[in-house]
């Protein structure tokens, strides 16, 4: 008991942030955006969009970067962290639907775009595509509950469906990843020239598949320091060899994209954006250089942190296209209200929380076991009988 | 100043929780004692320590409390390699697996490598032994041990060590089969009562030890 405080007190900050989460909402329903935000007009999409859901999405991209991985380039030795990241894609998502539900200004209307639909629209595109993929993500999250139950024949027909379910994931993913990018291409005069670009879309899928195999390294190291299980070094490893080159695509693309366009001076100028730019660019190259080096990837805390940074490298991006880049042209001045600190707060919490008791109570660090277990041996009774 | 805001708050959750469990595990590091008494078995004059868990390449590993584990080699392997000059040990902070050649000895220019009895991160190592290589034939259980391993999974990489009901017999099998190379060392053995000498290398005249040293630590 002399080292349980601080499970003692990561339980009392996250009661603490949900309290203050549960009131934010109550504000949020009764006193509608304008109470609960620092929104305008002139800066509708704030915190909830830029974080929540530019960043909930990519955050949860290790999902399918693993399950294309193991499932479609049969890469199987990655197979014992598949699992893990499946389920945060999937929480991630669930979470980002919930903070949705926030940032509209009529929740109950969250379904109007699978009836009434736009197909010119991009965000009608991010809409049916986010719903389907999470829809995806349950049935690849489902054989856990029949393994945990122990419904052997259900659980078979659900891994003959796993290659279309795994297809149509990464189709789902790749079209929403980069369709976030396509949201901001109709706003070429309001958002800065750091970040405005006909890339975007490009940008946020590579993006994307960088910060999902951060978050896998990330979750493996919280899931093993939590759980007492083995961290899968040599396979983070790995993955942190192939997060390098993915961050050397990148930071390529953004920089022959800035030079392309000419604005490449304005990275110079005396600016906050200037700043934030590099703060953006820093927190994604200085991982690159590191990870590329063998002796940071034998290193579990070295390998944490470059992951930690690719992460912030992220959410800055994110957040310099979503806010910081928008407000010179807009003529606002945003900086979220505590409400909406506290309902993402307690929404990433949530998600701490959920994946816990879903780790405590499901086969998430178990091997996949054969579904083919079931059946499997009443073929070898039959051919022995024969 | 939305992102400085979103960073700040999150980096600063992230540094609090690695700050409580770096000092968690430092509290723990520091609260372990190296020399203690275990309670000894002899099989064939070489101390046993029935406590330690044995890799059949002849390190040991003791749970210190749950997730932290000391490693060492055990009396077997000091006594072959005899008059140890030098020794490299993996650097904290550094992964290791189990079975991995993490611990290298060198003797008169030639080189023998062991292998991680567990798999962790190498929180301590012990830098008295890295000066006085000695103690690891003077005290290979206490003073002579080697690293503190944070491991996450120690029940697990235990299912691949010796079973404790086999240790005797595993142990007896590799002096005999050390013995059957030559018979005068049971003799040397037996002439203080049936303690090893302190270098069996050094009646094996002839022997590479590189060559003798990859034979029973499997490497």
């Amino acid at each position: 008991m002399k080292f349980a405080w601080p499970r003692t007190f990561w339980r009392s900050v996250f009661l603490l942030v949900l309290a203050a989460g549960v009131y934010a909402t109550w504000i949020r329903i009764t006193g509608g955006l304008g109470a609960s935000t620092h929104l305008s007009d002139e800066f509708p999409w704030g915190l909830w969009i830029g974080f929540d859901v530019l960043c909930g999405v990519g955050l949860a991209a290790g999902g399918f970067t693993l399950a294309a991985g193991v499932h479609i380039f049969n890469i199987r030795r990655y197979e014992p962290i598949v699992r893990p990241a499946i389920l945060t894609a999937f929480l991630g998502y669930l979470l980002v639907i919930v903070a949705l539900l926030y940032d509209l200004g009529r929740p109950e209307r969250i379904w109007h775009p699978l009836v009434m639909w736009n197909p010119r629209s991009v965000m009608f595109e991010v809409a049916w595509c986010v719903t389907l993929y999470t829809t995806v993500l349950f049935f690849e999250v489902f054989p856990l509950v029949l393994e945990r139950l122990g419904h052997r024949r259900p659980l078979a027909w659900m891994h003959r469906a796993m290659i279309p379910l795994v297809v149509a994931g990464v189709i789902l993913s790749t079209l929403h990843q980069s369709s976030l990018g396509s949201l901001y291409l109709i706003v070429p005069e309001k958002l800065h020239p750091l970040w405005y670009t006909p890339w975007l879309p490009l940008l946020f899928f590579v993006s994307a598949i960088s910060v999902g195999l951060a978050m896998t390294i990330f979750e493996s190291w919280h899931s093993s320091k939590a759980f007492g299980h083995q961290l899968e070094l040599p396979l983070l490893a790995g993955l942190g060899r192939l997060l390098a080159v993915v961050l050397l695509i990148y930071l390529t693309l953004r920089f022959r994209d800035l030079e392309r366009r000419g604005v490449l001076g304005q990275a110079v100028e005396p600016a906050p954006e200037t700043w934030l730019f590099w703060l953006e660019i820093g927190l994604t190259a200085l991982p690159m250089f590191l990870l590329f080096r063998a002796s940071t990837r034998r290193r579990p805390r070295s390998l944490y942190w470059c992951a930690v940074m690719v992460i912030f490298g992220f959410v800055a991006h994110r957040l310099n296209v979503s806010v910081t880049g928008m407000e010179a042209a807009s003529g606002a001045t945003y900086f979220p209200k505590w409400t909406e600190i506290s309902v993402t707060l307690a929404i990433v919490a949530l998600g701490f929380a959920a994946f816990r008791l879903a780790a405590k109570y499901l086969p998430v660090f178990e091997p996949a076991r054969e579904a083919a277990e079931g059946p499997a041996r009443p073929e070898v009774a039959l051919a022995a009988a024969d | 100043m939305t992102v400085l805001l979103v960073l700040l708050t999150f980096l600063t959750f992230i540094v609090i929780d690695y700050l409580m469990s770096r000092r968690r595990l430092a509290v723990e590091v520091a609260s372990t004692q190296p020399a203690r008494d275990l309670e000894v078995a002899f099989v064939e004059g070489f101390r046993v320590p029935r406590e330690l868990r044995y890799h059949p390449g002849h390190t040991w590993v003791l749970r210190e409390r749950k997730n932290l584990v000391r490693v060492g080699i055990d009396e077997f392997a000091a006594a072959l390699m005899g008059k140890i000059t030098r020794m490299e040990l993996p650097r904290p902070g550094l992964w290791v697996r189990q079975g991995q050649k993490i611990f290298s000895f060198y003797r008169d220019g030639e080189k023998a490598e062991m292998v991680s009895p567990t798999e962790g991160e190498v929180v301590e190592v012990n830098t008295e032994a890295l000066k006085e290589p000695a103690l690891l034939r003077k005290d290979p259980y206490g003073s002579g041990w080697l690293l503190l391993i944070h491991a996450p999974d120690d029940e697990t990489v235990s299912r691949n060590l010796v079973p404790r009901q086999l240790v005797r017999e595993w142990m007896r099998e590799a002096v005999e089969r050390l013995y059957l190379r030559q018979p005068r060392l049971a003799g040397a053995v037996a002439a203080d009562g049936g303690r090893p000498v302190e270098d069996l290398f050094a009646a094996l005249p002839g022997e590479s030890w590189t060559k003798l040293t990859q034979e029973f630590f499997l490497t």
